[in-house]
């Protein structure tokens, strides 16, 4: 059986990250959770180790700072540093993100076909998203991280679902490291560094899967407990209308709900959608 | 396994179509071919027919003017109608221009698992360098268009790549009423081959069945060159391959993804079926 590392960032409602790690624990049983506790939470330490308190969770006593929109991939790669530290065994880790729950069980399975899931989009200005920056782009880590790689320019895409087996991810963590601080980078680096990993090594023949989230603020389209249920199916396809300046979701116009496996957004309060959800958790 | 027809636009040039027929029957055995002929242009005669010597090759009497760019929909719905009339049997329907030729075996198991493989992008109304030239409101407000879609309750139309598009002979059937309803059988003015059959794929996307993609790799719309590297990919299956959208082009349905298994032609021009020749001739040697 594939043993699955979840890599957590909080920053806030230690009783809701609560309620995710019995969804986690519900639809992903055997999993060990890392959370990361944003330096910004520190006087709600306490209350997240009291809410935390599972069997399966490690929270990762380095809490690093955060900024939205400035990149919070160092606290993923802080979060793999710890497991390995306590000596966790897995096969593949899964980047999660705070407001997003699963809905459905069959994610170790499923990923044990496919090395990492990504989402791997090549730069291009003119494809209309504010991940394309040329300020990024000529950042002198940035260049240099994308030469390491044989590359020439970086890719992005979707940060929630990613996932990788834990050689990939050890190459990710390495040239992240090389490059950049352990800190917030000035870009959301979590939708930069591992999907441009995972383009070279798609160019070299390595196969990968879409993220296993389905995330709604990309387009028009709201999380809705319909939506739930077509994703538990797991056929069709939705359809929506990009939000200007976002990302091309990668499970907007084609059939991926197969590989689908948890939910974003769910706000982060007891609401109705996050009730639904608690209910397919019999 | 699935029994094929593939339905052919060919453009008067009998090398390109013999090549295209040893394809299919090198990679596709079993399948039957239905040739299109534009109006006014040379139909195959009994010369290249006797080369071909294939007995599962019909050619469509019925000749409909095709234009460039202004929509070629209708002359594979005649190549179906023709194709139903004879009583052909088929469970899937492959749409190929005069430029398409496979790469590998396995298409009709794979074609089991689905019942539309088609590209379906919702018509976008951000402007953008990207943005397809086919997404603007004239085309929106077209008749046609105002009719397909009253036909099939959708709001907005979906766009998506032409070539290997398939569709099981269920689905078509209900484009042709479709089609025949809101089209005349002639160009209409815009690629209805890389409309109707996307927002038909659509309307069944949504109402929950899942839709592959076309099982051509085109160059068409992604600032890319199908070389001999390239050509070896798709074959192989494996990986993904990244480039650059076209300015004003559809988004390129293979690129970024790694979908590259479920590919099984490519769109070449004629004067680069050499490297077909040799990449795909080498790996049935290795």
């Amino acid at each position: 059986m594939t043993k699955v590392l979840f890599s957590l960032p909080v920053h806030e409602m230690p009783a809701i990250v609560r309620d995710q790690i019995e969804n986690i624990n519900h639809f992903c049983p055997g999993a060990t959770i890392v959370i990361h506790i944003s330096a910004g939470a520190a006087a709600l330490e306490d209350e997240f180790r009291r809410q935390c308190d599972f069997p399966n969770v490690l929270i990762n006593p380095s809490s690093y700072e955060t900024r939205w929109n400035e990149g919070i991939f160092h606290t993923h790669v802080s979060n793999y540093l710890y497991a390995l530290e306590r000596g966790v065994a897995f096969d593949r880790i899964v980047l999660l993100s705070s407001n997003e729950l699963l809905v459905k069980p069959g994610l170790a399975e499923y990923m044990s076909k496919f090395a990492m899931g990504s989402h791997v989009q090549i730069y291009d200005l003119a494809a209309d998203w504010g991940g394309f920056r040329t300020d990024v782009a000529s950042d002198r880590s940035v260049r240099k991280f994308v030469a390491s790689l044989g590359l020439t320019s970086y890719f992005a895409g979707q940060a929630e679902g990613q996932f990788f087996n834990e050689r990939i991810f050890a190459r990710i963590v390495r040239v992240f490291v090389e490059n950049f601080p352990m800190a917030p980078c000035g870009f959301n680096s979590e939708e930069v560094i591992p999907p441009t990993v995972a383009a070279s090594l798609s160019m070299a023949g390595v196969n990968y899967a879409h993220p296993i989230t389905f995330c709604d603020y990309s387009t028009a389209i709201r999380m809705t407990p319909e939506l739930i249920d077509q994703i538990r199916a797991g056929k069709g396809a939705v359809y929506a209308q990009r939000v200007p300046r976002s990302m091309r979701s990668p499970h907007i116009g084609v059939s991926t709900f197969e590989g689908v496996f948890s939910v974003k957004r769910v706000p982060r309060e007891d609401c109705e959608l996050r009730r639904y959800v608690r209910g397919l958790m019999v | 396994m699935d029994k094929l027809l593939f339905s052919i636009l060919a453009d008067g040039n009998s090398e390109i179509l013999e090549r295209q027929i040893s394809a299919i029957n090198r990679f596709s055995l079993g399948s039957l071919i239905c040739i299109h002929h534009a109006k006014d242009t040379t139909p195959p005669g009994p010369d290249v027919l006797d080369r071909i010597a294939a007995g599962n090759v019909f050619i469509n009497p019925n000749s409909y003017a095709v234009r460039p760019h202004e929509g070629v929909l209708h002359a594979h719905v005649g190549n179906f109608k023709y194709a139903v009339a004879q009583s052909l049997d088929f469970d899937r329907i492959v749409l190929f221009s005069a430029q398409e030729l496979l790469i590998k075996s396995g298409l009709g198991e794979y074609t089991k698992r689905f019942t539309i493989g088609a590209q379906t992008e919702l018509y976008e109304n951000i402007e953008t360098a990207n943005n397809w030239a086919g997404f603007r409101p004239e085309v929106l407000n077209f008749p046609g268009v105002k009719q397909m879609l009253s036909l099939l309750g959708l709001p907005l139309f979906a766009g998506g790549q032409a070539e290997g598009q398939f569709f099981s002979r269920d689905v078509f059937a209900h484009l042709e009423r479709v089609f025949i309803e809101a089209f005349p059988m002639e160009p209409c003015g815009f690629p209805t081959e890389q409309i109707v059959p996307a927002t038909l794929g659509m309307r069944h996307g949504f109402a929950g069945t899942n839709i592959s993609l076309p099982i051509t790799f085109t160059a068409a719309s992604a600032q890319i060159e199908i070389s001999e590297g390239v050509l070896r990919q798709l074959a192989k299956g494996d990986g993904a391959l990244h480039a650059r959208a076209r300015p004003g082009a559809l988004r390129p349905a293979h690129i970024g993804a790694c979908v590259l298994k479920n590919v099984y032609a490519v769109s070449l021009p004629a004067d680069r079926h050499e490297i077909w020749s040799k990449v795909v001739g080498e790996l049935e040697n290795s």
